[in-house]
């Protein structure tokens, strides 16, 4: 039950700084209110906010919900997140033109020689973690 | 060609070389988040008493599991306030070199019998000297907000490392040995940044 709890409030934690950190870092004159960014980009800056914070609620209602399957509700949040967070992993590669820094002054963790962005340290953390929730509440439902 | 009057290019002058102003290096694109979020788990001190904090919570059990995280992370937020204020504290950073000897001791002798409370105090108090020292090393040219939003997650998050560290020292017998092993460890880690600290008062 213990673990369960556990691992629900870390799937929790995951769902609401997500959200709460994207619409932070997004929510000023560097991305979604940038002069510089065509409309129609800022449209979707706002777009994908709106959507974030949009699923986020509802998957906090799907996971702490009464359910008699518990660990489908854990399986879908883990995968929600999974979801959100992969990206981070490897967009910037597929899609040539597409850069993980709003600028050139972003501050970049480095790590003998080899450098990180800041989002992609917290992606990687958000995809951890996620990981580590779904492990510890997998069984919700069976170890009441 | 007309040429922008001198107040126009005394204006442009002063937002280039004031950050503040020209909106163009509050810390990057996030104003001092990440900055915020990075600081506990850059400082080694920090990071070893917030991860300890989370395994200490599991090893005493039962609602110490919240409440010693939301004591450390509100006293915290108070200490950071403080510190954001200039307020004179004495010694906060033997305060956080103490509280990595204090929590490693606790997660070497730690049992569910323990009455809470008092550990539950100590932990508030260390967490107000951790939070002083992000309060007063916030740069000036962030966001205080946006940058204790950062710390404060940070924290949060090396508390869960912690938590899950100290469930998963539950599956196996010689894990949890080897937990108590590591808050020893923990400890004489704290030994020395005691011993690094104490110079300097």
């Amino acid at each position: 039950m213990r673990r369960t709890r556990l691992g629900k409030f870390i799937l929790t934690f995951v769902l609401v700084v997500g959200a709460v950190v994207s619409t932070a870092v997004d929510w000023n004159r560097t991305h979604l209110f940038n002069p510089a960014w065509h409309p129609h980009a800022r449209f979707h800056d706002a777009l994908f906010l709106a959507l974030l914070d949009g699923t986020t609620l509802i998957m906090l209602w799907l996971l702490w919900r009464p359910s008699r399957e518990p660990a489908v509700a854990v399986a879908a949040t883990a995968l929600y997140l999974l979801a959100v967070w992969t990206p981070f992993l490897y967009i910037e590669a597929l899609i040539p033109g597409t850069s993980l820094l709003a600028s050139a002054d972003v501050p970049v963790l480095r790590f003998g020689g080899m450098s990180l962005p800041p989002n992609l340290a917290v992606a990687i953390v958000a995809v951890l973690l996620s990981l580590a929730g779904w492990l510890l509440a997998r069984d919700a439902g069976h170890d009441a | 060609m007309r040429r922008a009057a001198p107040s126009i290019r005394w204006a442009f002058l002063l937002a280039i070389v004031t950050p503040g102003v020209a909106e163009a290096h509050l810390g990057g694109g996030d104003a001092g988040l990440m900055d915020g979020l990075m600081h506990p788990v850059f400082g080694p001190d920090h990071l070893i008493a917030m991860v300890s904090v989370g395994v200490l919570s599991m090893q005493l059990g039962g609602a110490n599991i919240w409440r010693l995280p939301v004591a450390f992370v509100s006293a915290m937020m108070v200490g950071a306030a403080l510190g954001l204020a200039q307020v004179l504290l004495p010694h906060p950073e033997l305060g956080i070199s103490v509280s990595v000897l204090v929590l490693g001791l606790g997660i070497l002798l730690a049992n569910e019998r323990l009455s809470p409370w008092p550990i539950i105090g100590l932990v508030a108090l260390f967490g107000a000297c951790h939070g002083y020292a992000h309060g007063v090393e916030i740069p000036k040219s962030v966001s205080p907000g946006l940058y204790s939003l950062g710390f404060v997650i940070g924290t949060a998050a090396l508390h869960i490392v912690g938590m899950v560290i100290g469930e998963v020292a539950t599956l196996q017998i010689w894990l949890r040995r080897g937990l108590r092993v590591a808050g020893g460890l923990v400890a004489v880690s704290g030994v020395l940044f005691v011993a690094q600290a104490l110079p300097g008062l």
